[in-house]
């Protein structure tokens, strides 16, 4: 009981790319992955810009027989936990090794197909190949089919924390030793319904301004831009790590949860959630909020979220009491977020760098957090990671980074 | 055998199974299930529901489904049996 939690591996389906180092590269050099869509219609919408996962073909890495059977986010998953497995050179077939996924998306595609099916040419119209993937847990358990991992298996859907979700689950279950590995992280593809629907809520950045564009604590925010991406990371025993030899990137030192009663497509009216699961973090690691170097915050350039986060650093921090980063004004926002920034937390803060918050300026007077639009160095390997989902649910989780090849 | 029918029972499966294939790539005779093509359950279910839906043949038990979805050739045999004619143009 009671393991050290490491991280051995990361395996990244990126708008920035394929490959966590790459993804790393990217955002400490200031490139946004965001782009008009190009992969569906969005003629009547007030925004026509994602950050959509690039240059990924997946019959590089599946089986062409398997590939015509797994949907998109499917696929994500698959690739997303054999780049990361192959990174920590972690084993498949084995009793000991688990998957904990996040989504909002998985199965998606699939009901969206059935049910348009459904629709045209009514039930012998519908196609059966497609059914398995309509399930919410398909993602997590044709990973663990694939690859053979036979340990606890967990789908998780908390909207924008899914992933962080994942991740603080995973490592719950390692620190009582529940298993030795797990695979763990977010999952997300989109289509045109899922952006449209958004688009009709008004909560996506709207380009009838001409201002269309993801921006983190920025006066101008006025909304967040959707994403994609297969975001996973091996977290793993440290004594399995040690066994193994594996070179970990860092550790999980703390993780904490908590929820704000508000409104269920709505975001909460005050800090009180974001400053209870960071407190929680903190205190299972062990730390004091002086001795935390980076925060990747949950900001995405929604007015509300921005604001309640920045109030809830405040609380905690001090006023521009810690630097803060926010990976979405490159990535946008989904629920593969949290372990996007995870994983970049621990990639930049190994390398002593914080990547930019693109999008940040002008700064809101009101949100007092200490931002940069440029990468700059980091004076220590300690971030806390936070996630937090409309609907209220609050996730935060912090690491400390290894210096490069070393545990 | 119809060779045009073979023809359009192949299409039909790589279309309704979304194969990696084309209609050479599949022997009249080839065993599509376990060792053959490698094709499951799940495809028969799709295969018997594009069989109805193209050629207007019903596979509606199982030990029916076993003997016909052996291999092209047996899918070709059935649906001239059971049309007891040419074929009709698919739908």
């Amino acid at each position: 009981m009671d393991e050290r939690v490491v991280v051995t591996g990361a395996g990244c389906l990126s708008c920035l790319g394929i490959g966590a180092g790459t993804f790393a590269d990217e955002l400490l050099a200031g490139h946004s992955g965001i782009a008009p869509v190009a992969t569906f219609s969005t003629d009547g919408c007030r925004s026509h810009s994602a950050a959509l996962v690039r240059g990924f073909e997946p019959s590089r890495f599946i089986d062409p027989m398997k590939l015509r059977r797994i949907d998109e986010v499917g696929r994500l998953a698959l690739v997303a936990c054999r780049l990361a497995a192959e990174e920590a050179r972690l084993p498949g077939d084995s009793d000991r090794i688990g998957v904990v996924l996040g989504s909002t998306t998985a199965g998606l595609h699939s009901t969206v197909t059935h049910l348009r099916s459904l629709v045209t040419a009514g039930p012998a119209g519908v196609p059966a190949l497609g059914f398995s993937n309509m399930i919410g847990n398909a993602a997590a358990s044709l990973c663990a089919l694939e690859f053979k991992w036979r340990g606890p298996n967990l789908s998780v859907a908390q909207k924008q924390a899914s992933a962080l979700a994942a991740i603080a689950f995973a490592a719950g279950l390692l620190e009582q030793g529940r298993a030795a590995a797990f695979l763990c992280g977010g999952v997300e593809d989109i289509e045109e319904q899922f952006f449209r629907v958004h688009d009709r809520f008004r909560v996506l950045s709207p380009a009838d301004s001409g201002q269309e564009a993801s921006r983190p604590f920025a006066a101008e925010r006025n909304g967040f831009v959707l994403g994609t991406g297969g975001h996973v990371l091996v977290l793993e025993t440290a004594s399995s790590a040690e066994a193994r030899g594996a070179a970990p990137y860092g550790e999980i030192l703390g993780v904490g949860a908590s929820a704000s009663a508000c409104r269920p497509n709505g975001w909460p009216d005050d800090p009180a959630g974001i400053v209870r699961a960071m407190r929680e973090a903190l205190a299972r690691a062990g730390l004091a909020p002086a001795e935390v170097d980076a925060v990747f915050a949950a900001a995405n350039g929604t007015p509300q979220l921005d604001r309640i986060e920045a109030l809830a650093l405040e609380e905690v921090f001090g006023a521009f009491g810690v630097p803060v980063v926010s990976i979405k004004g490159a990535t946008g926002e989904s629920g593969a977020s949290g372990a996007a920034a995870l994983t970049a937390a621990l990639i930049s803060l190994q390398r002593g760098m914080l990547p930019p918050t693109l999008g940040c300026e002008p700064r809101d007077p009101a949100c007092r957090v200490d931002v940069s639009p440029a990468a700059r160095p980091s004076k220590g390997r300690v971030a806390l990671v936070n996630a937090t989902a409309d609907g209220g649910a609050h996730y935060a989780v912090v690491a400390r980074a290894f210096a490069a090849g070393r545990g | 055998m119809d060779q045009s029918l073979a023809l359009q029972v192949k299409e039909a499966i790589i279309r309704c199974l979304r194969l990696p294939l084309t209609p050479e790539g599949i022997a009249d005779d080839a065993p599509l299930f376990g060792a053959g093509l490698g094709l499951d359950s799940i495809d028969a279910l799709e295969l018997a529901i594009e069989l109805e839906r193209t050629f207007n043949v019903k596979l509606d038990d199982e030990q029916l489904g076993k003997r016909v979805l052996r291999s092209v050739s047996t899918i070709v045999q059935f649906i001239e049996e059971t049309k007891g004619q040419a074929p009709a143009a698919p739908a």
